[in-house]
């Protein structure tokens, strides 16, 4: 009972409305708000109505325009950079250092037998090509450079180039006139690569030999070492007692033990202080070369590869704990015979990621699968530019290439188990879809961390301090009395912090949420004098506005229902005279006479009107609807 | 048009109608016109209240303080409801009047109130938001490129082997044997000293104990036995095959202190490293001996370093340098310092409007067992600052010329409360021991200076020593090498707190170099180079290696970057967005701030008024009880309150009627009074009765 009245009493609540009209209403706002303007327009006279009117409405346009651009550019998520330069305590940078020859040609000579046979048949031919060397070649072996052959193009004749293989004479006898007369200087030297088939073929030119031979070797190389077991290659390298003779950090003494090892496959086994991975990160307090990491390495290039590694030094990186060691692209070289320092200056970027920056924190929103993730290593761009490029190569070729890290399931390509790989490869790195794809995919990370270094050197060891230098070092090592050790194969490395060690350039939203508001209502307030309750107060108008209209269409209705039982009268309502007619028709004649008696009365009351007795009754007809309608008035309001 | 005009005049008649009748109308319309009418009641009951004021006036017209407290009552409100009423009406603060405008309506009151109440919520809240960010007190960062006349930076320019002094000559030769005779101990290095082994082995025996600490090399661990027993260790480890275990070796020497109840073994993996590190400490000793005074040996040595000097293609001459000895480094020579008379001033770019300097790089008297690299060791700084080398400084390679390009770059930061930088380092607590401006590796250094000064009784020889105080040296204080070695740990470690002492500067000009290398002389223009130089310079070529370098220092250009920063927010624009806010929420300003500390005061003085009625009441009500007859008398003051509850309920008709009574009752009081006699007592009676009235009538 109390539900239901409580229902009926919100009915009669909705149907008896606000209680206002659309002119009470709107007066009663303009009287009663607190927004600036609205007032004078019902306080004014009819001109200046108009006139204020105007104004509040062009000031109430200028308010919307404003917030328009506040609330657009605070959506372009600007950032504000503060810069900070000092020196303070912090985390000694991570040393990778590798030699620039990745294996020991000692360890890997029996691998690479028929291709060294074949490189000098190679040089020999380019250097010397009249001379006959028919006996030498038939004990080579050409199940290597069947795959990819070098060729000499020869050009002379722009619109017929003529293609000779190198080891063409010896198959091919009926042309020896043209094949002698081409030699490296008058002619191109190219890779020829192949798909399976050997339908499609491809050209890769070199503008010198030099390159030609060296790059068809590596590519060779490739091949080989990609079907050796990893740990072999690991064997096959420079051991770290063999590279690391001395090491100093600060005033605590370090040797090989102190280094992490790591397989790279372009210099072989690399050699990582401080990486951080084990054990705790060591600090660096001050700046100096007394506290930093000082080095004594042995490249030994007497046992390099020889046309493998073409540059003798030792390769080093600075970088930052925990990340991985991308040395090819970010190393640098230390010549032999000095003493390199390099004072380190660390630049940190942090940046705020989406939607300030468009960078990314860890990596986990990059579309691309990180495949030096399994090293436990941070995200890096080039580490997603490498996988990125590796699952092209899986994609494309079926197999993935050496100098990178493999997804689970999959092998690296070798000539034997794919014959195309090359063909496929060198397409797919000259191809400049592949990289604007990988561009487009991979993100910077937000926070970035690089190492600027000062490199200088000097001679090391000195004319006078070079023997008893070289004496202690071969004992050490070889234990031998004898110098066993040249100047032209030991580095020295001094890395240290320089006077500023860090420099930090951080990004900070420019424009906040305070920052809005306060814009919002200081042009709210500055043109209108409005505030937040003034839109409340607007919004409570229009709710007011939209129930007095239901209501009125409600009334609207109910009143067309009362209405429709005089619809039978179309037209005028018919007069006293006209109804008397009518019951007499109908007692006479129902059929024939009740059409010809109204054609009959019709000029019955043209007559009548002429002797001036028609003008009272028309005038008591009139009266009687203005009566009707009045009380119908009364009953809507009742 | 007839109709619009009679409507109206049908409402006017009717609300004439509402006032003369007060009986409820049939139409509805009456009540649509009295909702936007309320105060028009409340106008007619201001009316009532003044005519009753008026009806009472005259009677207790005897008591004039009263109607004086009455007075003051009128300028301020009577009841809380009043005040609020008011302010809600004529406050400018939006949303305040909708409280009161739509009281018919408790829906939209609910409404509003809880709406005002949130909006509050949210102004205090983009507050907190606004003084949190300027509390922060960040700050934005210009960067401008300038370009000007720049002043050409102080280069200091050092050997990169330390110099031989004739008064520690002898000294040095002794050691020198002694190194010598280590290596052959350790490693059978034989030196051209060897040759004269009988002589030359029985000085060296005798020799052993002016040198203490000998290096040595253990077996890992380092055992933590005495002296002796190390001695014996070492001799039975001859005794042994070496090559065994070679791995675990290591090369190191023993430190204790004082009383040695504590050693410890400074140790290295490679004798190369122990071999300069030992030759070094007890170098560093024999230099603490030297005096400050040997000016003679400086001046022969510069034409025996720098063969030519030009800036702007100009020669230098003697006032353009100065000169300083370093430990590791020699004989240091700084061009463009503060004390130059006519600083270098750089006006265009390029490498030949720079510095042009050929230095001599061979070791003809040098140490080999201490510096073992060859080359010059360069530094460009400002003129107030020292050249701290190890630091900032780079090497210059032999046969080589270097080219190095400068590019300046400032960075002023903001101090106080935002940055953490001190502006002339007046308020760190180190005292600063170079005779420069501060920077943040002055601080440190003198931080460092001052624990070893304070530990270990004497001063560090890298750095300069306050006054009265002695280099270290172990004929002086024996256990100093222990309380070093300690105490550079410790700094590592950052246990001593220099670096949270140290704050960095806030203004802060470096240098960016970049250099460039290439063989000098060439082959082909070497022998009339060396010529000229033997001619000059009288250098002769003795060495089958290079022993001339040359050097350049320019500006890469003029422009350089300027990084300045300047507060983000400031008073003013923390004003500004408090204001904005203000608007935002309320449209309400400082005025209408004032309006509410006006409302808070009229409620203070309201509660007050009323704990003083109340007070008045009490004080009444004792000198009822004190006495029977009063009791009495306050029986038919409790009666009256009871009667005039129903009267504002009741049609204003009845009002007057009723209205006869209190009359008739308040005037029987009285003479009973008067007829008791004490005159005092009847005033006092008299006064809560018109307070009871007025009560009553509010």
């Amino acid at each position: 009972m109390p539900v239901k009245k409580y229902l009926l009493k919100c009915l009669h609540r909705l149907q008896k409305g606000p209680g206002y009209t659309y002119k009470e209403l709107l007066v009663w706002y303009c009287n009663n708000t607190n927004t600036h303007g609205p007032k004078r327009i019902i306080c004014e006279g009819p001109k200046k109505k108009a006139m204020w009117f105007l104004l509040t409405l062009l000031f109430a346009c200028l308010v919307c325009w404003q917030w328009g651009v506040f609330i657009q550019t605070y959506l372009s998520w600007e950032v504000s950079v503060s810069l900070s330069m000092g020196f303070k305590t912090m985390n000694f940078p991570a040393v990778t250092v590798c030699n620039s020859s990745p294996f020991q040609y000692s360890k890997v000579k029996h691998l690479l037998k028929d291709l060294y046979k074949l490189m000098e048949a190679v040089l020999d031919k380019i250097l010397a090509p009249k001379s006959s060397h028919t006996n030498t070649t038939s004990t080579l072996n050409f199940t290597i450079w069947n795959h990819t052959p070098l060729v000499l193009i020869d050009e002379r004749n722009p619109d017929h180039p003529v293609v000779l293989n190198l080891f063409g004479d010896s198959h091919n006898s009926s042309n020896p006139a043209p094949g002698s007369t081409c030699n490296a200087q008058g002619c191109k030297v190219a890779m020829r690569l192949c798909s399976a088939n050997g339908t499609v073929c491809t050209f890769r030119n070199f503008t010198s030999a030099t390159q030609a031979v060296t790059e068809w070797y590596i590519l060779q190389a490739t091949n080989i070492f990609s079907q050796v077991l990893p740990q072999d290659l690991v064997g096959m390298g420079y051991a770290p007692d063999r590279i690391i003779l001395a090491c100093l950090f600060g005033t605590e003494p370090c040797s090989h033990r102190n280094f992490t090892p790591i397989f790279y496959p372009d210099y072989g086994n690399c050699y990582i202080f401080n990486w951080g991975m084990t054990e705790k990160a060591l600090p660096s307090a001050n700046p100096g070369t007394e506290f930093g990491l000082k080095l004594i390495l042995d490249i030994g290039q007497e046992d390099y590869v020889p046309f493998l590694a073409s540059t003798a030094g030792a390769r080093l990186m600075l970088h930052e704990q925990r990340t991985y060691p991308f040395i090819r692209e970010e190393g640098i070289y230390a010549m032999a015979g000095t003493e390199t320092s390099i004072g380190v200056l660390l630049d940190k970027l942090q940046g705020k990621g989406e939607p300030y920056s468009p960078c990314t924190m860890n990596g986990s929103d990059v579309a691309i699968q990180n495949l030096y993730s399994d090293y436990n290593t941070t995200y890096s761009i080039q580490a997603c530019l490498h996988s990125c490029f590796q699952d092209h190569m899986i994609h494309n070729c079926s197999c993935g290439h050496y100098l990178y890290p493999l997804p689970a399931g999959e092998k690296y390509c070798n000539n034997r188990d794919f014959p195309d790989w090359a063909y496929c490869y060198l397409s797919l790195q000259m191809s400049v879809v592949q990289r604007e794809t990988c561009l487009s995919m991979c993100k910077e990370s937000c926070n970035d961390t690089q190492y600027k270094m000062t490199i200088s050197m000097a001679d090391w060891p000195s004319e006078a301090s070079e023997d008893w230098i070289l004496h202690v070092l071969s004992q050490e090592r070889d234990q031998s009395s004898n110098i066993t050790l040249s100047r032209k194969g030991i580095v020295k490395l001094n890395i240290y912090f320089q006077e500023f060690n860090y420099r930090t350039i951080e990004e900070s939203p420019a424009n906040n949420i305070v920052w809005l508001l306060s814009n919002l209502g200081g042009q709210f307030g500055f043109w209108m004098g409005g505030s937040v309750l003034c839109l409340i107060e607007f919004g409570e108008i229009i709710i007011d506005f939209i129930w007095i209209t239901v209501i009125k269409l409600v009334a609207s209705c109910k009143g067309l229902r009362r209405r429709r039982p005089q619809a039978p009268y179309t037209g005028p309502p018919p007069t006293v005279a006209e109804l008397v007619e009518a019951h007499t028709n109908f007692g006479f004649q129902p059929d024939t006479t009740s059409c010809r008696p109204n054609a009959e009365v019709y000029p019955d009351q043209q007559t009548l009107p002429i002797p001036g007795t028609p003008p009272p009754n028309y005038d008591s007809l009139r009266l009687q609807p203005l009566d009707t309608m009045e009380s119908d008035s009364e009953v809507e309001a009742i | 048009m007839l109709d619009h005009t009679r409507a109206p005049e049908l409402n006017i008649d009717l609300d004439l109608h509402a006032s003369n009748s007060p009986k409820g109308s049939m139409k509805g319309n009456q009540f649509k016109e009295q909702d936007p009418c309320p105060p028009q009641p409340m106008q007619g009951l201001g009316k009532g209240d003044k005519r009753e004021e008026q009806g009472l006036g005259p009677e207790p017209s005897a008591p004039r303080q009263p109607t004086e407290e009455e007075e003051a009552l009128i300028e301020f409100h009577r009841s809380y409801r009043e005040l609020f009423q008011f302010f809600c009406n004529n406050t400018t603060i939006h949303g305040a009047i909708r409280l009161v405008c739509s009281k018919h309506n408790r829906m939209k009151t609910a409404f509003w109130a809880v709406l005002w109440l949130c909006t509050f919520g949210m102004m205090y809240w983009q507050f907190a938001l606004l003084f949190e960010e300027y509390l922060s007190y960040p700050v934005s960062l210009n960067i401008n490129l300038n370009s000007d006349k720049l002043v050409f930076p102080a280069v200091t320019v050092c050997t990169l082997n330390p110099y031989r002094y004739t008064e520690i000559k002898e000294e040095l030769e002794e050691l020198d044997r002694i190194t010598e005779q280590t290596l052959f101990d350790l490693y059978k290095y034989n030196s051209s000293y060897t040759r004269q082994a009988g002589a030359r082995r029985r000085s060296s025996r005798d020799l052993l104990g002016a040198f203490p600490h000998p290096l040595q090399r253990l077996r890992t661990p380092p055992p933590p036995y005495s002296g002796r027993t190390a001695r014996s260790g070492s001799s039975s480890v001859r005794d042994n095959n070496p090559q065994v275990d070679r791995k675990d070796w290591k090369i190191g020497f023993q430190l204790c202190n004082q009383n040695k109840s504590d050693c410890f073994y400074q140790t290295y993996s490679s004798g190369v490293d122990a071999v300069r590190e030992w030759y070094r400490f007890h170098y560093i000793n024999i230099l603490s001996r030297l005096s400050d005074t040997s000016p003679a040996l400086e001046e022969e040595a510069l034409g025996n370093f720098i063969f030519t000097c030009r800036f702007n293609q100009a020669p230098c001459n003697q006032a353009n340098y100065s000169k300083f000895h370093h430990p590791m480094y020699g004989n240091c020579y700084t061009f463009n310092d503060k004390n130059n008379s006519n600083l270098w001033m750089s006006s265009m770019p390029g490498v030949n409007n720079g510095l042009s300097l050929t230095l001599r790089t061979e070791q003809n008297d040098f140490i080999p067992l201490l510096s073992t690299v060859t080359g010059a060791r360069v530094m460009v700084h400002g003129q107030d600052e020292p050249a701290f080398m190890d630091d900032g400084g780079f090497n210059l390679r032999p046969g080589v010329e270097t080219s190095i390009s400068m590019r300046k770059e400032a960075l002023d930061s903001l101090g106080g409360n935002y940055g953490d930088c001190t502006e002339n380092g007046s308020d760190v607590p180190v005292k600063n021991l170079y005779p420069s401006k501060y920077t943040q590796q002055v601080c440190i250094h003198s931080c460092f200076q001052e624990n070893m000064i304070k530990k270990c009784g004497c001063a560090y020889i890298f750095y300069p020593k306050p006054k009265g105080v002695e280099f270290c040296d172990y004929r002086k204080q024996s256990s100093w090498g222990y309380c070093y070695y300690k105490l550079q740990g410790a700094f590592s470690l950052d246990s001593l707190g220099c670096f949270s002492k140290c704050r960095k500067p806030c203004s802060v000009i470096n240098y960016k170099l970049s250099a460039g290398y290439s063989r000098w002389p060439s082959v082909k223009s070497q022998d009339w180079i060396f010529e000229m130089l033997s001619l000059q310079n009288n250098y002769t070529i003795n060495n089958k290696r290079n022993g001339v370098a040359k050097l350049n220092i320019f500006f890469k250009e003029l422009n350089y970057k300027t990084n300045s920063e300047s507060p983000s927010v400031t008073m003013v624009s923390l004003l500004s967005n408090l204001g904005s806010q203000w608007s935002l929420w309320f449209g309400s300003s400082v005025l209408s701030v004032v309006e509410m500390a006006e409302l808070i005061f009229d409620l203070l003085v309201i509660t007050l008024l009323m704990l003083l009625r109340r007070f008045r009441s009490r004080y009444w009500s004792p000198g009822r009880g004190a006495r029977g007859a009063r009791e009495v008398a306050s029986t038919p003051a409790s009666s009256f309150p009871s009667r005039f509850c129903p009267h504002p309920t009741s049609p204003p008709p009845s009002l007057p009627q009723q209205g006869m009574t209190p009359p008739l009752a308040l005037t029987a009081p009285p003479p009973a009074y008067a007829t008791l006699g004490p005159s005092a007592p009847p005033l006092d009676s008299a006064a809560p009765d018109c307070s009871a009235c007025a009560l009553a009538a509010l």
